[in-house]
């Protein structure tokens, strides 16, 4: 309709501009316009046959009047549609298809079934595009080019009926890949047909695709939604552990579905551990966790799955595989006590043997004497606190007893707090009678870094009572309780605590995980918060010893909550220098932390990594400095899969190389997100001046290129004056005005 | 001699005073007496026993145990009444040792000393308990079970105050009951214990009050502890380890440290040679206690 009436497609108008190719000088336009529109209505207002109008009669007579004679003038001054047009023979249109492994799913969502046109997925519903109408129409104003994108793009002759479906893709970067290769030649628009998946996760910025000035135009498929889907998104998990120890790992699961999901971890198959989660329905994403042992020394092949619903689709997006290093890493942890207690022995006594926990205890027996314990040489706290921030920066874990602040200087105080901000380390705070508040601590630096304000008050905070303890939600998902078996839910049928420390406001991001049922009220236990690049958390009690002996023989969970406890704030600390390998899509990213003793960047330090693939190849590798201080920097590719070795040395020194393992396997990241991405596609064609199809839509996409896009094109004016649409205007405002005057009489 | 004997025996005086005298002796004795210990018990003292203690504190607990024996085996007289073996210096030693730790150490104390039972069910609380004078002391299998699950929980016994072969041989006995398979060890000088916060160079030998000087010998005498006595010079502390290397149980044989805390204000040379080497061997084995 809309080109019958105005002979050019609107992509025409859209793309274009009006001008008047007769107007000279548009001053004799005006003013002859105006001579005309001047007579008209003095013949109106004055003439002897409209005196039988009225005032405002005569107007709406002269108003339309003089709009007939403006599109009579309008039309003599020669109106044209100045636009730009594809040459056709002279430019190149490229269709990339996207043929990874997400296009093999069903094209409406309905995993194994045939559409009535015969199109089981998207692939097919992409060539079926393609080669119906598009192909056809495209040629005809362009040369047409052909490629395949997933992980990166490939020029191909046509689109093979079964193609080999990469398990990754980079839609992104493929599509910078082929206007990077036409730079320089006549490309007017790329038009790619996708389901919009993208699992580079470091990839390039969709916003750099406008700087080729080329439009891309994107066409979607596969479902928006997978009803009754069930997906195992991701799995975090420290990358080491040490022997015989709890791991927690925490998970993320999409699901679009109700009811109960069952989440497991195997190491080569024999299960760990399981639990079971319930799929709320009014939240798509649910993150939990789930806590298994360690076991002996060595690398664990770990495989986490989700047996889902029956609603599922897809299984292969209902696993996430991990690697886990088991080994002897000892933490060190410091414990400052000021007074002889029995807390101390216990906590002591419940630590003692864990070959993870190294603990060096320094006590205050009288006023003028102290007590060493667990130290390894002879200087250690020697004078009581660490002498200097090297020495104190060496321990991952600080356990302030009732010790009084008093103690410390100032330079103390400050490094206390930096231990914990800088550094890293983990700072736990026990009840006391020279603890927290009335030890005078709420005025040191460390107050800022501890979860709860610290009361005062003109009594004591620490205080008799009997109390019994409760779990919070947080604590039931913090992994610094232990979650499963005889932990957490264990501790509530434990001995009444018999003290309390009373504390203040709990700080924004503190977490409170125990509670304290006493006769007063129900007071935080357990409360803890990140600060800085560490944590620090307050056991508001010292009366936990009676887990111990106030319970049946061989009951061990006293110790379990110690060890565990402690081994978690300890495992939190990062060592002055460490290595993380960062999995992204099929490259690994090495990321090496160089620091001194006191954890400042060590600038001049020269990072190197060897890796060992599977089969036995090696590859060295030289870390750069990063933005970062202290962080370098480093990737490769896994050639294979399996588990490969990373080896990196800081500045060639043998004693300070860090080995990691990575494990590399067929990728499912594929299935991750088996729906359609319309967001990202649509942003794609936004940013780089096109438009986003439906697969239904795309007739009309000839018109929308001839008209619109790069390459080489004509300057064309189409006439106006001849439009039909002009024609029936004027008709209409001249039979409108007769038919005013002869209804008022006058004709 | 026999002949002033004689002429005694024959004198009408005599022959009229002694049976009285016989008499009111056994009637005074008869009076005073007790018929058993339980009617001792009632004597006893009034002893303070808190319901409520501070459990961020030391709090003392003397264990009270059964004897075996009568009069001067399972209970003595001293000082105008009869006590029983468990209550030896008690509890004016535990008062004198909580002020006397205030002054010596960081160590903070409940006032009042507590008896217990090996049974009671709140023993738990005391991870730490005493007994003295324990030469005599029986126990019961339920009592015998109750220090093992103390013991195996990490709670810890001092024994004090028993002298002489027989008097460990029986407490022997006893600690084989409870700890079956376990050795007593002679605590070596060199041992953490000797130097937590004194220097000890040995385990001194401190008698009672009452037997301080006897003789000019710190031993106190056989015939005050069980027979055989056999040797008493020595005095040991003595220890059943657990397989970590914990102490758990300590014996200080053939010396009375309780004693020293109780009567530090019975004199100034008992005090400066006796009280004070009992002092320091409490705050020794007291912090060593809290800390291990």
């Amino acid at each position: 309709m809309f080109e019958a009436l105005s002979r050019y497609p609107r992509e025409a108008y859209a793309q274009g501009e009006i001008v008047l190719t007769n107007v000279v000088d548009a001053r004799l336009w005006i003013l002859g316009i105006a001579i005309v529109t001047a007579f008209i209505i003095a013949g109106v207002v004055f003439g002897a046959r409209t005196k039988i109008y009225r005032a405002w009669q005569k107007a709406l007579i002269a108003t339309l009047q003089v709009a007939v004679v403006a599109g009579v003038i309008g039309l003599v001054a020669g109106p044209h549609l100045r636009t730009s047009k594809i040459q056709p023979g002279a430019n190149t249109i490229a269709v990339l298809m996207d043929t990874s492994q997400s296009m093999e799913f069903a094209a409406d969502g309905n995993e194994g079934q045939q559409r009535q046109d015969g199109v089981t997925n998207r692939y097919d519903a992409a060539r079926s595009v393609v080669e119906g109408t598009l192909s056809e129409a495209l040629e005809d104003i362009a040369e047409v080019s052909y490629f395949t994108v997933a992980d990166v793009a490939s020029r191909v002759d046509g689109f093979a009926q079964n193609p080999n479906f990469v398990p990754s893709t980079r839609l992104v970067k493929s599509i910078d890949m082929v206007l990077q290769s036409f730079r320089g030649a006549p490309l007017a628009s790329v038009i790619v047909l996708s389901d919009g998946a993208d699992n580079d996760e470091a990839g390039l910025a969709v916003a750099a695709l406008a700087n080729f000035g080329v439009p891309v135009h994107t066409v979607g498929f596969g479902p928006l939604e997978l009803p009754g889907e069930t997906v195992l998104m991701d799995v975090r998990m420290p990358a080491d552990a040490p022997p015989h120890s709890l791991v927690t790992a925490e998970f993320i699961l999409e699901h679009a579905s109700a009811g109960a999901a069952l989440v497991q971890v195997r190491d080569r198959g024999t299960l760990l551990a399981q639990r079971e989660i319930e799929l709320d329905p009014t939240t798509s994403i649910i993150r939990s966790d789930i806590s298994f042992a360690s076991g002996d020394a060595g690398i664990r092949e770990l495989s986490f799955s989700v047996v889902p619903p029956e609603t599922d689709q897809l299984e292969e997006n209902n696993f996430v595989d991990r690697l886990l290093t088991v080994s002897q890493r000892q933490r060190r942890v410091l414990y400052l006590e000021g007074e002889p207690r029995w807390e101390y022995k216990f906590i002591r006594r419940a630590l003692q043997g864990d070959d993870v926990v190294k603990l060096a205890s320094w006590l205050r027996t009288t006023d003028r004497k102290t007590y060493r314990q667990g130290v390894e040489t002879g200087a250690q706290l020697a004078t009581g606190f660490p002498v200097d921030k090297a020495s104190l920066y060496a321990y991952d874990l600080i356990i302030l007893g009732s010790i009084a602040a008093t103690l410390l200087d100032d330079e103390q105080h400050a490094w206390l707090e930096t231990f914990v901000s800088e550094r890293g380390g983990s700072l736990l705070a026990l009840a006391g009678r020279e603890a927290l508040g009335d030890g005078g601590w709420d005025v040191r630096p460390l107050a800022r870094a501890l979860p709860a304000t610290l009361q005062r008050q003109a009594g004591p905070t620490y205080q008799e009572t009997v109390g019994k303890v409760g779990i919070t939600r947080d604590g039931y998902a913090s992994s610094l309780l232990v979650a499963q078996g005889e932990g957490a839910p264990g501790l509530l049928s434990l001995p009444e605590l018999r003290d309390i420390q009373i504390l203040g406001a709990s700080k924004p991001a503190a977490s409170t995980l125990l509670e304290l049922t006493t006769p007063t009220g129900v007071r935080p236990l357990l409360i803890t918060q990140p600060y800085g690049l560490g944590t620090t958390a307050i056991l508001a009690t010292a009366t936990t010893w009676r887990w111990q002996m106030s319970t049946p023989l061989g009951d061990e969970r006293h110790s379990l909550f110690w060890r565990h406890l402690t081994r978690q704030l300890a495992e939190s600390a990062p060592r002055a220098k460490s290595v993380d390998l960062i999995a992204n899509g099929d490259r690994v990213e090495i990321r090496a932390w160089v620091r001194d003793e006191e954890f400042a960047p060590l600038p001049t330090s020269v990072a190197n990594a060897k890796i060992t693939r599977p089969d036995r190849s090696e590859v060295d590798i030289l870390l750069t400095p990063s933005e970062i201080p202290g962080l370098h920097v480093g990737a490769f590719t896994p050639s294979e899969q399996g588990v490969s070795r990373v080896d990196v040395a800081i500045d060639g020194e043998t004693r300070n190389t860090i080995t990691r393992f990575m494990q590399f396997g067929a990728s499912n990241s594929e299935f991750v997100d088996p729906v359609r991405n319309e967001g990202l596609l649509r942003r794609i064609s936004e940013v780089s001046g096109g438009m986003y199809w439906q697969p239904d839509d795309v007739d009309a996409l000839r018109e929308q290129l001839s008209f619109s896009g790069a390459g080489i094109r004509t300057i064309e004016l189409l006439p106006l004056w001849n439009l039909p649409i002009f024609f029936f205007l004027v008709l209409m405002l001249k039979l409108c005005e007769w038919g005013l005057r002869r209804f008022w009489g006058g004709v | 001699m026999h002949s002033i004997f004689s002429r005694l025996a024959r004198s009408p005086v005599v022959q009229a005073v002694l049976p009285l005298a016989c008499v009111v002796s056994v009637g005074f004795f008869s009076a005073y007496a007790p018929s058993s210990l339980a009617e001792h018990a009632k004597q006893a003292t009034a002893q303070e026993d808190p319901v409520d203690y501070d459990l961020s504190k030391l709090n003392f607990a003397r264990i009270e145990y059964d004897s075996v024996g009568g009069y001067g085996q399972a209970y003595y007289a001293f000082e105008g009444r009869y006590w029983e073996r468990w209550e030896t210096d008690y509890p004016q030693a535990e008062r004198n040792l909580a002020k006397r730790l205030a002054e010596l150490s960081r160590i903070e104390t409940g006032k009042v000393p507590s008896r217990r039972r090996l049974t009671s069910p709140d023993l738990a609380d005391f991870p730490m308990i005493f007994m003295s004078d324990v030469g005599y002391s029986t126990w019961s299998a339920e009592e015998v079970e109750a220090l093992q699950i103390y013991l195996g929980n990490g709670g810890f016994l001092w024994a004090d105050d028993f002298w002489g072969d027989a008097e460990w041989a029986a407490f022997e006995r006893l600690m084989h009951k409870v700890l079956p398979g376990n050795q007593w060890i002679v605590v070596p000088n060199e041992h953490p214990i000797f130097s937590t916060v004194f220097e000890i160079p040995e385990m001194p030998q401190i008698p009672a009050e009452s037997f301080a000087g006897y003789r000019g010998r710190t031993a106190e005498p056989a015939f005050a502890h069980r027979y055989p006595a056999g040797s008493l010079d020595r005095a040991t502390m003595r220890g059943f380890f657990d397989e970590d290397g914990r102490l758990m149980v300590m014996g200080t044989h053939n010396t009375d440290v309780a004693d020293g805390w109780e009567r530090e204000a019975y004199g100034q040379w008992y005090f400066e040679h006796f009280s004070t080497q009992s002092y320091r061997v409490a705050v020794n084995v007291l912090t060593y206690v809290m800390t291990h």
